[in-house]
């Protein structure tokens, strides 16, 4: 009897591949390009590049799938590969050009929210790209891919508290930022209340 | 204060991101096939045997017994 592939974990398909059913790393594939070009995207903000990091990423995992040995989850060892190949590409691509106009943030405005959110955008594109490497990858990973910091810690391969540390710290900057614009900081009180959530930092639990 | 208007970073970030991702199905099967058509060419490179971790345990104990 045959299985739906979404009842099959990574490790079981890991294990087929490994017994030679290279049909098994499609699965895979299928299962995470997504979630990895997310990811890629948000550092390298090119979708071209983005996508090589991808084929790139997983041509890695395929060759050293043999060492693998579950110590981490699947995810997380492939998204350690994805962001070190992410951060080769980041490094060349800055040796290449000095074109600084071309270092932003993949965020920004969206239509209906006007001038002060294009400048909190903007603000925020500054402030994330100037953190150190490893404060935006635990923001990225928490924020925009939702990874528990146990995920996170394995990505990054770092103890657990290093990188709830990281992504702390990342906050906090991100707040000193908005600290001496008042009139971004009324936009986001009026609506939602940056400043009132970054104090208890609730959402660094988890 | 509005109740429930508090919103935090993460919400903040969130709303204020323009990362885009492709909807097109097609896009993604393109790039599966692209992917996967790199991996037949491949091969899995083979740990050498000495560097397992069920290797290196029993190594382990068996330098503690000759100990």
């Amino acid at each position: 009897m045959t299985r739906d592939l979404e009842n099959i974990t990574d490790l079981e398909l890991i294990e087929s591949v490994k017994g030679g059913n290279t049909n098994a790393f499609s699965a895979l594939v299928l299962r995470h390009q997504r979630g990895l070009l997310r990811m890629g995207l948000r550092f390298v903000k090119d979708l071209d590049t983005a996508e090589d990091v991808v084929q790139e990423a997983f041509i890695k995992a395929y060759e050293k799938l043999d060492s693998f040995e579950g110590r981490s989850s699947f995810k997380s060892w492939l998204y350690q590969i994805a962001l070190n190949t992410a951060r080769n590409r980041l490094r060349e691509t800055r040796r290449e050009t000095v074109d600084v106009e071309d270092t932003h943030l993949a965020v920004g405005p969206s239509s209906e929210t006007g001038l002060v959110h294009t400048a909190v955008s903007e603000l925020l594109n500054k402030e994330v790209e100037k953190l150190p490497i490893r404060q935006r990858t635990a923001l990225v990973l928490r924020v925009y891919e939702d990874l528990s910091f146990q995920e996170i810690a394995e990505i990054m391969d770092c103890p657990y508290d290093t990188a709830k540390a990281n992504y702390r710290h990342a906050l906090l900057k991100l707040k000193e930022a908005f600290h001496d614009r008042q009139d971004l900081k009324t936009w986001t009180l009026e609506t939602g209340g940056f400043f009132m959530e970054l104090n208890p930092l609730k959402e660094a639990e988890g | 204060m509005r109740p429930h208007a508090r919103t935090d970073v993460s919400t903040l970030l969130k709303n204020t991101d323009e990362v885009e991702l492709p909807m097109d199905p097609a896009y993604y099967k393109r790039l599966h096939d692209k992917i996967m058509a790199k991996v037949t060419e491949k091969s899995m490179e083979a740990v050498p045997v000495r560097l397992r971790m069920d290797n290196l345990v029993a190594m382990k104990k068996t330098v503690s017994i000759r100990r």
